[in-house]
């Protein structure tokens, strides 16, 4: 008896599971040739050697997905008061595999699950999580920088101008993401 | 069709027991997995599944952009120990406060 109850418990979850195509967990396959483009927008506080400044900065990532392989660049551009600066690097990685971050200290990783493909990755203290939820053709990005309990604030070594960076608060204010094939 | 494999496969197990199990000894892993429903004095209220093979837990959960339902993998707090030279990450990346724990170290939103 408690077995065809389990049956009819599961049959129910997968009828939900098959009307709710959205959510639906992707797999690498359902990734395998997409190219990916991220920006996402902060405004920023962020204190150097020379002092505390109110700054943004935007990130475009572009990236292309090939059988569990990620790999594309990272372009960050923030605005100084000697105008804008721009910093690019490669980026490359498998999901489910952390390795050594590309610049900087810290590691990433992508981990595919549910409907998000996340990245996670960390600097010298805190770190960011960029969680891409794909529904089909579109997507969707928020990409909030994480701070790291017990070690105050988020500090890179890789800032965009040049040596550390230590970031007093962050906030994204807009993201776009465009999946094609 | 492939991606409700697991589910299909659970389905079936459930329902035809151990005489799918006696005649394929393929069938082993899908014999790992059983959904345990809400208990009448426990909590939460959701279905359980259950890989009693390597102890990982999913509770049925609404979908917060959908009207849909997925399994949502249950978390612990314990990290396995760190092997030299390689990164540690926890999955998923994220619990009810919006933090994760990766190479040991605790991030949140």
């Amino acid at each position: 008896m408690r077995r065809w109850r389990n049956v009819l418990l599961l049959l129910s979850a997968c009828l939900f599971l098959m009307q709710a195509g959205a959510a639906l967990a992707l797999t690498v396959e359902d990734l395998h040739g997409a190219k990916i483009e991220l920006r996402v927008n902060y405004d920023m506080r962020v204190r150097r050697a020379e002092g505390d400044f109110s700054t943004t900065m935007d990130v475009l990532w572009r990236m292309s997905v090939s059988d569990g392989k990620i790999s594309g660049s990272v372009t960050r551009t923030v605005t100084t008061p000697r105008g804008p600066r721009t910093r690019s690097h490669q980026m490359n990685g498998a999901i489910g595999q952390p390795k050594q971050a590309a610049t900087g200290s810290g590691h990433a990783l992508w981990i595919l699950e549910g409907d998000k493909l996340t990245l996670l990755r960390t600097f010298e203290t805190g770190g960011l999580k960029a969680e891409i939820t794909i529904n089909g053709s579109s997507c969707t990005v928020r990409a909030p920088l994480v701070r790291e309990q017990g070690a105050g604030n988020t500090k890179r070594s890789d800032s965009v101008v040049g040596g550390s960076v230590e970031v007093l608060s962050a906030r994204q204010t807009s993201g776009s993401c465009r999946i094609s094939r | 069709m492939k991606r409700f494999a697991p589910c299909l496969t659970t389905l079936a197990v459930l329902a035809f027991g151990e005489a799918a199990v006696a005649q394929s000894p393929d069938t082993g892993k899908s014999a790992c997995y059983e959904v345990i429903p809400p208990q009448p004095n426990a909590q939460p209220r959701t279905p359980m599944l259950v890989d009693r093979c390597s102890g990982r837990t999913w509770l049925l959960a609404k979908s917060g952009r959908s009207a849909g339902y997925r399994w949502v993998r249950v978390t612990t707090d314990d990290t396995p120990p760190p092997s030299p030279g390689a990164a540690q990450a926890k999955a998923p990346p994220s619990d009810a406060r919006n933090c994760f724990t990766f190479n040991n170290r605790r991030f949140c939103e």
